[in-house]
């Protein structure tokens, strides 16, 4: 790429950033460097500067610049909204560096790396807490990106959707109004627009594309919305099992389970709910001998034929 | 991949407030903070030293030099601050805000639930604070944490719930075995403030931090700790996606650290199979031990 285009579009930016008035066409032709050739040539140069600075996320205000003559239209970038004029004390920014750190290794990489340059870039210096060294957390999910986007800028998105318990996709239009991190998984909570209700989708079940190339401020989140609200109403599981333990013992299969009823001097029958049948598979291997699936039986097969596996590899 | 103009007119317009709060860095720094080599930088400052505002006389341009690989702005124009956060960024930051505050004991909590509240009310208020929202999944975060603390050799700072007490203090430990049994985890730690080894129940663990002090080497280390034991498993399976900074790799085999044998053998049970511990034998025969007695229990109650 040549460098004389990269040129043009910074003289462009600090020139449409320093004047307080609009700059009109003809002024930007005549007085921003780098516009040359025929006035056909440089009306195709400036559409083309003027899409991309936009594509990088730099607005452009557009207004008539006379009332009496509104074919002459004016440019200016606003500084407000263009620079970083909010005041951050250096505790503040050092705990943004921290926790853009914090899922730095993940999809959003690139942009907390754009994030902390600029951070760094701030008149005062961050004070990063020494006194903790946090584990990195994995925050990736396919499709995190473009719901965080669509959400910033509410735009509906539609997308394939899979219930659990079903093996067929489903079309959802939904208006996104909260995201979550929810023990392991990544939540959208949005107003179904179909069903005119809102719904909690776990994005791993999202199964196509998401489309979000909808109008942006398409609609008005709540101010009182809370992402929680809704999260906490999912139910915990659909895979139901008998299991019998030891008496005493698998505190974590007894929290989990719905009922408890004594057998033997030995023995309890736990009614448990689990998220589906691996979860059920791991969490009763894992206590090996001490819980014994009774229900279903395809769960007892599946069971039995791990441990088979288990012993001949082992053995 | 070839940069566009564009990408590289954003790096540009960034440098330039980079620069002017890093007065006398070097180009070495720079171009590792910007993701670039050296040359790359060099380019992108003589081209930088070409742009201004209109009119272009030497005092409407940007004002840069190198000397002796050491980079000095004198005069920015109109680019001193850096750019603003869009919404989507902004939107990230309180993700990432709201991930920090799940993992920091609650003492801290506060200063970062503010900042987030601030980031929603100056960036995206048009998403309401609570529209994010992060919980993890404590009790394996808490255990990704320990054996982080174990691993680097570092000290951990807990808040801990006394539940027969019901008081909550606040200390450092340095672990030296996970004990999964089958109605809770045990960590065993030495403890500063009792000056002695305690065993702590992971679920009165309100918080876990690692903090940048070097663990209390435990006196007694028994034959098991530290050992290395032998994988052999797809790179599919859970186990081994969860732990993956935790293996080494050569070839076919995976080599682990075992802090704890019990936790590595109730590990291999749960996989079904798909993970098989190669050695050391004690573990391994444990597996299969276990297993077959868990077959049992199906063939007398068919």
């Amino acid at each position: 790429m040549s460098s004389a285009k990269t040129e043009r579009l910074v003289n462009l930016t600090m020139a449409l950033l320093g004047t307080k008035r609009f700059m009109t066409k003809s002024e930007i032709f005549r007085r921003v460097a780098g516009y040359s050739g025929t006035s056909e040539t440089k009306e195709r140069m400036f559409e083309r500067d003027k899409d991309d600075l936009r594509t990088l996320g730099i607005e452009i205000e557009v207004a008539s610049h006379d009332p009496l003559f509104e074919d002459e239209v004016g440019y200016r970038i606003r500084a407000e909204l263009f620079q970083l004029r909010e005041k951050f004390d250096s505790e503040e920014l050092g705990l943004v560096s921290l926790a853009l750190g914090l899922i730095g290794g993940s999809e959003l990489g690139e942009t907390t790396h754009s994030l902390s340059r600029r951070i760094n870039s701030l008149a005062v210096s961050p004070i990063t807490p020494e006194e903790f060294r946090l584990s990195e957390i994995d925050i990736t999910e396919e499709g995190l990106t473009e719901l965080l986007k669509a959400l910033s800028e509410r735009r509906s998105v539609t997308f394939q959707y899979r219930k659990e318990g079903t093996s067929k996709d489903e079309d959802r239009r939904v208006n996104p109004l909260g995201l979550s991190a929810w023990r392991g998984g990544w939540y959208l909570v949005g107003e179904d627009l179909d069903r005119d209700d809102v719904r909690v989708f776990k994005l791993s079940r999202i199964s196509s594309r998401i489309d979000a190339s909808s109008p942006s401020n398409a609609y008005v989140i709540p101010e009182d919305f809370s992402a929680k609200d809704y999260l906490v109403m999912l139910k915990p599981g659909e895979y139901s099992v008998a299991v019998r333990v030891r008496r005493a013992l698998a505190l974590n299969l007894r929290n989990l389970a719905e009922t408890v009823t004594q057998l033997d001097d030995d023995w309890d029958l736990l009614k448990v709910n689990f998220k589906n049948r691996e979860q059920a598979l791991r969490e009763i291997l894992w206590m090996g001998p001490d819980a014994v699936v009774e229900e279903p039986a395809e769960l007892r097969l599946a069971l039995v034929e791990s441990l088979k596996k288990l012993v001949t590899s082992h053995g | 991949m070839v940069e566009t103009a564009a990408a590289r007119a954003i790096r540009l317009i960034d440098l330039v407030p980079y620069l002017h709060n890093h007065p006398g860095i070097s180009l070495k720094e720079v171009a590792e903070e910007f993701g670039v080599t050296v040359p790359e930088i060099v380019k992108d400052l003589d081209l930088l030293f070409m742009c201004g505002l209109p009119g272009y006389t030497p005092l409407e341009l940007i004002d840069l030099s190198i000397h002796d690989g050491i980079v000095s702005l004198r005069e920015p124009q109109n680019l001193d601050s850096p750019r603003r956060f869009s919404q989507t960024e902004a939107l990230i930051i309180r993700v990432a805000l709201a991930a920090l505050e799940e993992l920091l004991p609650d003492s801290k909590r506060v200063k970062v639930s503010e900042l987030r509240e601030k980031f929603t009310r100056l960036f995206t208020h048009q998403v309401p604070n609570e529209a994010i929202y992060f919980e993890s999944d404590a009790e394996r975060t808490k255990l990704r944490v320990i054996s982080d603390s174990m691993v680097q050799g570092k000290k951990l700072f807990i808040t801990y719930m006394n539940p027969t007490k019901s008081q909550v203090t606040e200390r450092k430990i340095s672990v030296t075995a996970v004990i999964p049994e089958s109605n809770r985890t045990l960590i065993e730690a030495w403890c500063d403030l009792s000056s002695g080894v305690r065993t702590f129940n992971l679920a009165n663990m309100k918080s876990v931090n690692l903090i940048d002090e070097d663990s209390v080497r435990a006196t007694a280390m028994d034959e098991e700790a530290n050992s290395k034991a032998t994988l052999r498993s797809s790179d599919e399976s859970r186990f081994i996606k969860e732990n993956a900074s935790q293996l080494e790799k050569h070839g076919n085999q995976i080599l682990i650290d075992v802090f704890q044998d019990e936790w590595l053998v109730r590990s291999a049970l749960a996989e079904g199979g798909d993970l098989v511990v190669e050695s050391p034998d004690r573990i391994r025969s444990r597996v299969a031990l276990l297993a077959e007695e868990s077959l049992k229990n199906y063939s007398r109650n068919p």
